[in-house]
């Protein structure tokens, strides 16, 4: 029941380790336990923190409906290979290369990705969720099915909330065909301007003469001194590289890449401390800033979202820590994306709406506070 | 029971006087939505002009004890916007596009601006709200919201829940809160998200923040025509399986193709068993290779005969004739009742022989109108007015319909909400603790079920008009 080397007498865990239930019906045991105990299980600051990687059935996969539906322990690369293997594709790329296991990143607040701003986050993929409420009983909404708007849709409560309204042990997810393999283009250069350029000028909508958006998807990254955008399309690379050699850059060259993209993880190599979020009209004035600050960061345009990490090496913290609270000021969001950042970030002034409905949400499903407390509370 | 006339004079003095109808005439078009079958008189309706008489109105109700409803363009098809006595808090004045940002692409709206007043006015910027339910006319964003509405094109675009970044909401003790915000996407839980296809049983939107999406640069629209349903449905998941995603792939049967035909001459066939029209949006290139995939799926799935639409008059005639069609019914019929289910879309062909047979047992004719790609089947039910179990029984067959639906895998509905409609048979969709677990929320933020009484869950202490159960399954309330 437990990986933990120090068990107390009745077989738990000393508090602080984990609980790793063989089977679904364990998940509900041990709530009910916890309950007896006065002990709390899931949220990071619970007595005991949830470790769903045995859950890794694969529930229900007909291909041609184009819905899988798994447990929580699968990780979200062994989800990639199951769909993709039938040539069905789940369009989430994740921080840490898909290596974890869904109930890890349902559970977290860290699932955009270059893709988001096209295809959404992990919830506009979910069509149904299984969790265990606060009596250890299986609660479920949604259907596997593509459309469904019978009762209540729970997904958009449970996931990110940090296990703090209950563990999700089931999913269904809705795929898409596998698209055509991607192209992407890059360009490099010294600074962040020549690459801002090239992606708002894709994003200039000249319908209906023009040729619309023919880009997917942008990434821009300030890694080891170097600012590099990379674009992701679906046509083949002989055109994609026609536009790339054709695009404004001052500093920097074109080239076509012809394998399939590498996944979010697997090529990403920042670990993000903080993510900014403003309007993306706005991204061209925050990157200039933070090129001046010399932040490393990688920034998805289309969404307005700028993760910053590697602060360890950086000098002139103070800097950084004003211009933050400048963002936050004028409406940006600046959020934590670990747990010990190494910058004082700006004190939000009040809770937003939506973390005070949340908190009242978690007081309506789990009023003993069982699964510990929100993360939204902390914030 | 009517309302009491201090009520009344209070909502007068929130909204004006002339903005709060009482009269019979005048509530008689407030008995029902676009579900004519299911009726209830309210006891008054107000027409509220901000998200602050929105609150002041609700606060009156509560402190008077006294149900409301919020209602849009009252198109919906499951009974949501009706209530038996209480206040009928309908929000077409509240119609305003407060403000498009076409660079940062989103929009702010108040909750009565329809679809189409919407893309009219982002069209002008190359942009659109990508849900488009076949009501788009008259349908309100408002009403999209409560009902998390779909349409022909969320086959690739998604549903509203996809397309709505934040929202203005009055819960029903008259506290307002703006939730999510215009970012363009966003990570964590989301209250604003949850709220969306509650059906307006937790709390009142009154303004939205949608996402805009680029128009499509081009689109090919091409029709399919079967001699058999199955060649048909089976064509449905060929496509999908060839790695082509349509942006709309939508299906109609013989008796609604006579319909159209009667009535518009969209040029389907009239003796086709069923036709397949398939959108393909997007960039030229792309989309030509799709179109010559799908061309030979079609083809090799039994196709009797394949057409793209030459010109833009084409396209339109073609897509009015599959908007329409049921609208159309009403010239081969005095009566019909639209039913809305969904299976995995490999049943198709199941779900299909399933809903002809049951017609057949009922001695019912049955249309068909099916989003195919999202295995979204809407069956239209034909009857006779004058039959005084006429009604009766096109219910009935519905019913089998949608238990047909769920032995399948499938859902009891697909976009157009439970309602009263369908209240009777979702506890045959999710277990007591499933069914406890929403009313729990309910209940937290809707104590009392002032906020749209009766709808989506059965009801404690009534019978259920559906007849299929008679009170709340055991163990659903704590």
């Amino acid at each position: 029941m437990t990986k933990e080397p120090s068990l107390t007498s009745s077989g738990w865990p000393d508090p602080g380790g984990t609980l790793q239930p063989r089977e679904r019906s364990q998940v509900g045991e041990l709530i009910i336990q916890a309950r007896s105990r006065q002990v709390t299980i899931g949220s990071p600051q619970a007595t005991y923190r949830w470790d769903l990687s045995r859950l890794d059935r694969v529930v229900s996969f007909h291909a041609p409906d184009m819905i899988l539906t798994v447990e929580t322990g699968l990780t979200l690369n062994a989800v990639k290979d199951i769909v993709e293997a039938e040539k069905l594709w789940l369009p989430l790329d994740m921080p840490g290369g898909g290596e974890r296991s869904l109930a890890e990143y349902l559970s977290g607040d860290d699932s955009l990705s270059w893709l988001s701003h096209r295809y959404g986050t992990v919830r506009d993929w979910i069509v149904g969720l299984t969790a265990l409420d606060d009596r250890g009983r299986e609660v479920t909404s949604g259907a596997r099915v593509v459309k469904n708007v019978a009762g209540y849709q729970l997904a958009p409560l449970y996931i990110g909330a940090g296990d703090a309204l209950g563990p999700i042990v089931e999913v269904s997810f809705r795929l898409l065909p596998l698209p055509v393999p991607a192209t992407v283009v890059w360009w490099q250069a010294d600074n962040p301007d020549p690459l801002v350029a090239i992606w708002q000028q894709s994003r200039r909508i000249s319908h209906p003469s023009g040729r619309g958006e023919p880009w997917e998807a942008f990434r821009l990254e300030h890694l080891d001194g170097q600012w590099r955008l990379d674009g992701l399309t679906r046509f083949p690379p002989e055109t994609a590289a026609a536009w790339g050699s054709s695009a404004v850059v001052e500093s920097g060259e074109a080239v076509a890449e012809t394998d399939a993209p590498p996944r979010e993880g697997q090529k990403n190599a920042l670990q993000s401390d903080i993510r900014i979020q403003v309007f993306p009209t706005q991204v061209p004035e925050l990157l200039a800033s933070l090129h001046s600050l010399g932040v490393e960061l990688t920034c998805y345009p289309a969404a307005g979202v700028v993760q910053v990490g590697r602060l360890d090496g950086l000098k002139e913290r103070s800097d950084l820590e004003s211009f933050l609270a400048a963002v936050a000021d004028k409406g940006g969001r600046v959020q934590p994306m670990t747990a010990d950042v190494p910058v004082k970030l700006p004190a939000p002034t009040s809770l937003s709406a939506d973390r005070v409905l949340m908190t009242r949400v978690k007081r309506i499903l789990d009023p003993e506070g069982i699964f510990g407390l929100l993360p939204v509370e902390q914030w | 029971m009517p309302i009491h006339p201090s009520l009344i004079r209070k909502l007068r003095r929130i909204v004006g006087r002339k903005q709060v109808e009482t009269g019979p005439a005048e509530l008689l078009v407030y008995e029902s939505d676009g579900l004519r079958l299911h009726t209830a008189r309210p006891g008054c309706v107000v027409y509220p002009a901000s998200t602050d008489e929105v609150s002041q109105l609700v606060k009156a109700c509560c402190q008077a004890g006294v149900p409301f409803v919020p209602r849009g363009a009252g198109t919906g098809l499951s009974g949501g916007a009706i209530s038996d006595g209480g206040v009928i808090i309908q929000l077409s004045r509240m119609n305003r596009v407060l403000a498009i940002h076409p660079d940062d692409r989103y929009a702010v709206v108040q909750t009565g601006v329809t679809n189409n007043d919407l893309s009219l006015q982002t069209r002008a910027y190359g942009l659109e709200f990508a849900p488009d339910p076949s009501s788009g006319v008259s349908c309100t964003i408002g009403g999209n919201v409560a009902e998390d509405a779909g349409g022909p094109h969320t086959l690739k675009y998604g549903v509203t829940h996809n397309h709505v970044l934040g929202q203005t909401v009055v819960f029903p003790d008259g506290e307002t809160a703006t939730l999510g915000g215009p970012f363009p996407v966003s990570t964590g839980p989301s209250f604003s998200s949850f709220l969306i296809g509650t059906e307006g049983t937790i709390a009142i939107t009154t303004e939205i923040i949608v996402r805009l999406v680029p128009v499509p640069p081009a689109v090919i629209t091409m029709l399919a025509i079967y001699s058999k349903v199955a060649d048909a449905t089976d064509a449905v998941s060929g496509i999908l399986a060839a790695g082509v995603l349509p942006a709309a792939l939508e299906m109609i049967d013989n008796l609604c193709i006579q319909a159209v035909e009667a009535h518009l001459k969209a040029g389907f066939p009239t003796d086709a068993a069923a036709v397949l029209l398939i959108e393909l949006d997007g960039e030229e290139t792309l989309m030509k290779r799709d179109a010559e995939t799908v061309a030979r799926v079609c083809r090799e799935q039994g196709a009797a005969a394949f057409y793209t639409a030459e010109t833009e008059e084409e396209r339109l005639r073609l897509w009015q004739g599959r908007k329409h069609a049921a609208g159309a019914l009403g010239k081969i019929t005095h009566a019909f009742y639209t039913n809305d289910g969904v299976v995995p879309r490999s049943r198709l062909t199941d779900i299909f022989q399933a809903i002809y047979r049951i017609g057949d047992e009922y001695g019912l004719r049955i249309g068909n109108i099916c989003h195919a790609g999202d295995g979204v089947i809407h069956p239209q039910i034909l009857f006779d007015s004058d039959d005084p179990r006429g009604s009766e029984r096109a219910m009935a067959c519905s019913r089998d319909i949608l238990l047909a639906c769920l032995e399948m895998g499938g859902s009891i509905t697909g976009e157009h909400g439970v309602g009263v409609e369908k209240r009777g048979y979702i506890h045959r969709m999710y277990s007591a603790a499933d069914l406890a677990h929403m009313i729990r929320l309910r209940d937290g933020f809707n104590p009392g079920d002032h906020l749209n009484p009766g709808k989506i869950f059965p009801s404690d202490n009534k019978d259920d008009e559906t007849g299929s159960v008679t009170s709340i399954p055991s163990g659903a309330r704590e």
